[in-house]
């Protein structure tokens, strides 16, 4: 029996069934839903731990099941499934101790925890996807796992912003779909392939091409916040603080962002991209989100929504990495994936310790608040570092790559949206570090719990300290084998320089 | 000694700083300042060369000590050495909240000065950068927040000069070593032109060299101790240090930029003598000195630069100045400082005390020298005012130094400023 044809499936059972079970769950089976949780994520971590060491020894891991005639579903692990595949299920497995610590005695635990297994399936899916319309089958189920997790608060803000979110995404979706159909109508095959599958096209065909990159590229756009697909992510930010840390570093705008790779590389290919003349557009369109959400972050009070509009600034390098199109920006892009992913969860996990210790939602609320919860402000510390760039923090490597992958092909101006871009977050990230480092508390803690002598729970305080501790790994090992960077650099191989 | 050992000495110089950073150990190591320099003294007085370049490490990078960066090692163990002794961080039986920041200030200084690449330079001085931050606010009021937001500022613009400076750096040569970037930086006159601005810019605003110099007064008038002792040796002669190491230096000949270079020095030097006579407190005068000496320092580079053959001759010079620049300038700052600050430890009182009278009566001898020549001068002046009358619009032109300096303090003015030096930078590239 060949194991590596059902590896694929397991992993992405690996959390479907937990989540279905919980869901049977009544609220008072604690100690039940969380084994059951914890035994998923490691169970997934074991998995995608074993397929990659597969596929760096260059094993092949496949599975197809028949889904429509001449249509199959396909789960697939390449490099460039795994480097998203292992991101989403380390961060699950950090992000379900988290939520364990956060929604300690809040109701409707059993809805939550099964959505946010659905949600991760979702995610493990798009990413081990092998042909369009598997991942067109995940990427929908993200959209409607997320949905209740939205408005899991059932309050009247967080049902509009759900309505905004489903409203956005469907429109999306439905784009998706459209540019879907009417590829599989042009080419007969809708399989990821190295360097793209749309070559045989004639001259011909070149405005519906475009028009289809268009439409896909509006599609994921909505997903992964391009500017002005942009409004739903901020809006989002009233659902609790896993299920935001969810949204922004491992579901749904890196989806969107995945998505937007996977058309580049794997459906028109990179060269085939650039003929039709799509690609200075994206780059345009990315590096305009770049500045924009910058600028939105600067004027913002709230923290979740400044970082809510970092978010929307910082996915944007993916896709301006993937389309100065050449094989080091690629690297810097795909490696951001999963830089960006830490980073950002570091500080969405250190947002809702804030509001769930001290009840603290405004940067005016922070002073002095690192005397108060060093551990957490140090690790809010590291990933703003990183987010700026500053060496040798994760977030400093991606950048490197873009800059120098923009030297590459003759892009000098990317070098000027990187350094005004982390100016901007010098800018709205500086001011922060100040308040909580060196200003004084000027009043008492809005809404503050016990934990006696602890600056907060366990559960809350270990997520955020790992994930900072990996944002600095990531970059300071980053040439280390089986980190980010190498399989960003087997991935650009691939598409560049593999015959 | 085995070449091993002395290897992994070498990192552990810099990693045992970083490691006492940790509360939990420093708070239970008797005078853990003490003994976070103590590896780097060691290594200063150990004989020969070294050299670690971990592959898995950032991208391959490493850290080594010769004769030329034991200099500099010499020149942050006397200083870091002296700044602990005087001044009371932390009592080694209490936690203060401030003591992190020494310990990673250190471990950033001495990365810095132990580095053989730029990634790691621009990594160490990057940490050591952010962290003297931390020693800047130790007093933690209104004024010493305005002086670190101007540092802050700068250091800002200066990190995202040197990232770029690093990229072109990266897209010449793939060995980042500071000699092979030298020579590859020789070999290619477009970049190495644009990549000589950029480090020259990049170190200029973190050493305050003029007219880059505003942060370094601020900082100086408005902070603590140890951060005025440590002001000459840490962010300034690792800036120093950087465009010694980074530039192109000795290969080939930058008349116009070298020309410049000299003219900035020239400059930077009367303009300190303008200012000598007009509004320096004594309590700046450390501060002022420093900017005259790196004054004097962008003359010698501008020499160096325009003639390579007369920098192959005396860059031997380079590293004992820069390190006696960095020893003089705390012995300066210490001596002049007359501000009575809480953070001197009782117990080095009597240290302190010895110095005390020495110091006010120099303090004294200098103000009262001061103000007899600000008298001459004045009359002077007015007399040759009286003599040439268009001689008027000049002392209306004496007070725009002072108010581009108030108006660099608020934020849109920064950006507007980097960003009119981004355009004319990218408008130079391409055009």
């Amino acid at each position: 029996m060949n194991w590596n044809a059902w590896i694929p499936l397991l992993v992405v059972a690996s959390s479907l069934l937990p989540g279905l079970i919980i869901f049977r769950l009544p609220e008072e089976r604690v100690r039940t839903r969380i084994t059951l949780n914890l035994i998923g994520a490691f169970l997934k971590l074991v998995l995608v731990g074993w397929m990659l060491w597969g596929v760096y020894q260059g094993q092949h891991f496949e599975t197809r099941l028949a889904l429509l005639p001449d249509l199959d579903l396909v789960l697939r692990a390449g490099p460039l499934s795994l480097i998203f595949v292992s991101l989403s299920t380390v961060l699950w497995l950090v992000t379900t101790v988290y939520a364990i610590g956060y929604l300690e005695n809040s109701p409707h635990r059993s809805r939550f925890f099964g959505f946010f297994s659905l949600c991760v399936t979702a995610t493990v899916g798009i990413a081990l996807s092998g042909n369009l319309i598997t991942f067109l089958i995940f990427y929908e189920l993200l959209t409607l796992s997320t949905y209740p997790l939205i408005v899991h608060r059932g309050t009247e803000e967080a049902r509009r912003a759900g309505q905004t979110y489903l409203a956005y995404t469907i429109f999306g979706g439905a784009l998706l779909l459209l540019a879907t159909v009417w590829l599989y109508t042009l080419t007969g095959s809708l399989e990821f392939t190295p360097r793209g599958f749309i070559h045989g096209l004639g001259e011909e065909h070149r405005t519906a091409l475009i028009i289809i990159f268009a439409l896909f590229i509006t599609g994921f756009g909505v997903k992964a916040a391009l500017v002005p697909l942009h409004g739903w992510l901020p809006q989002a930010m009233i659902a609790p603080a896993p299920v935001s840390a969810l949204l922004h570093a491992v579901a749904v705008v890196k989806a969107g962002a995945f998505g937007i790779i996977r058309v580049v590389y794997d459906v028109f290919g990179i060269e085939s991209a650039a003929e039709l003349g799509v690609m200075s557009p994206l780059a345009w369109l990315a590096a305009v989100t770049i500045i924009y959400g910058s600028l939105r972050a600067l004027f913002q009070n709230d923290l979740k929504r400044r970082l809510a509009f970092s978010t929307i600034s910082q996915v944007s390098y993916i896709t301006l990495g993937v389309a100065i199109a050449g094989p080091i920006a690629t690297i810097g892009g795909v490696v951001h994936l999963v830089h960006q992913g830490i980073m950002k969860i570091t500080l969405f996990f250190c947002a809702g310790n804030l509001a769930e210790t001290l009840g603290i939602h405004k940067i005016s609320e922070m002073n002095g608040v690192g005397h108060r919860m060093p551990w957490t402000m140090a690790a809010f510390t590291v990933g703003a570092l990183g987010m700026i760039g500053v060496p040798p923090i994760a977030g400093f490597v991606s950048k490197w790559y873009l800059g120098l992958g923009a030297l590459e092909v003759g892009e000098g101006w990317v070098m000027f949206v990187l350094a005004g871009s982390s100016l901007l977050n010098a800018a709205y990230f500086l001011p922060i570090l100040h308040r909580i480092w060196f200003r004084k508390q000027t009043a008492a803690w809005p809404h503050e719990h016990n934990f006696g002598n602890k600056e907060t729970a366990w559960a809350l305080l270990l997520p955020p300290v790992v994930t900072a501790l990996m944002a600095l790994a990531a970059g300071l090992v980053a040439s280390a084998p089986f980190s980010p960077l190498e399989w960003a650099q087997l991935i650009a191989q691939r598409e560049f320089y593999q015959p | 000694m085995s070449n091993e050992i002395y290897n992994i000495f070498l990192g552990f110089v810099v990693a045992w700083p970083l490691l006492l950073t940790i509360p939990a150990l420093h708070t239970r190591l008797p005078w853990p300042c003490f003994w976070a320099i103590f590896p780097a003294a060691v290594l200063m007085i150990l004989p020969g060369e070294a050299f670690v370049a971990p592959s898995w490490f950032l991208f391959g990078t490493g850290l080594g000590v010769n004769s030329e960066a034991r200099w500099i090692l010499a020149m942050t163990v006397i200083v870091w050495s002296m700044t602990v002794a005087v001044v009371k961080f932390s009592s080694e039986q209490t936690y203060n909240f401030r003591t992190p920041f020494f310990f990673l200030t250190l471990a950033g200084n001495l990365g810095a000065v132990l580095a053989t690449d730029l990634v790691v330079f621009v990594c160490a001085s990057t940490l050591m950068g952010y962290s003297f931050y931390g020693l800047l606010l130790q007093r933690r009021n209104e004024s010493s927040y305005q002086a670190g937001k101007i540092y802050l500022i700068f250091l800002i613009i200066a990190d995202l000069t040197l990232f770029d400076a690093l990229l072109l750096a990266a897209f010449e040569t793939d060995d980042l070593r500071f000699e092979s970037v030298r020579q590859a930086m020789t070999s290619t006159a477009d970049t190495s032109i644009t990549y000589l601005w950029l480090v020259l810019i990049g170190f200029g605003l973190k050493a305050g060299v003029w007219p880059f110099h505003l942060w370094l007064i601020e900082t100086f008038k408005y902070s603590s101790w140890p951060a005025r002792l440590l002001l000459g040796s840490v962010p300034v002669a690792v800036g120093l240090l950087g465009i010694v190491r980074w530039a192109p230096l000795g290969g080939a000949t930058y008349y116009i930029p070298g020309l410049i270079y000299q003219g900035l020095g020239i400059v930077a030097l009367l303009y300190i003598i303008i200012r000598a006579f007009s509004r320096i407190q004594i309590t700046e005068i450390p501060a002022w000195t420093i900017v005259a000496v790196t004054g004097l320092c962008n003359v010698a580079l501008g020499v160096g630069l325009a003639y390579p053959s007369l920098w192959h001759k005396y860059q031997y010079l380079v590293y004992p100045l820069i390190a006696l620049t960095g020893v003089f300038t705390m012995f300066l700052s210490y001596g002049l400082s007359r501000t009575k600050d809480e953070s001197i430890s009782s117990t080095h009182r009597s240290s302190l005390n010895m110095f005390k009278a020495w110091s006010e009566n120099w303090a004294g001898l200098m103000q009262q020298r001061k103000q007899n020549i600000k008298t001459r001068f004045v009359l002077l002046w007015g007399t040759v005012v009286l003599k040439f009358k268009f001689l008027h619009c000049f002392q209306k032109w004496g007070i725009a130094p002072g108010v581009l300096e108030q108006q660099l303090q608020y934020w849109p003015n920064a950006i507007t400023l980097f960003l009119i030096l981004v355009i004319v930078v990218a408008l130079s590239v391409f055009l």
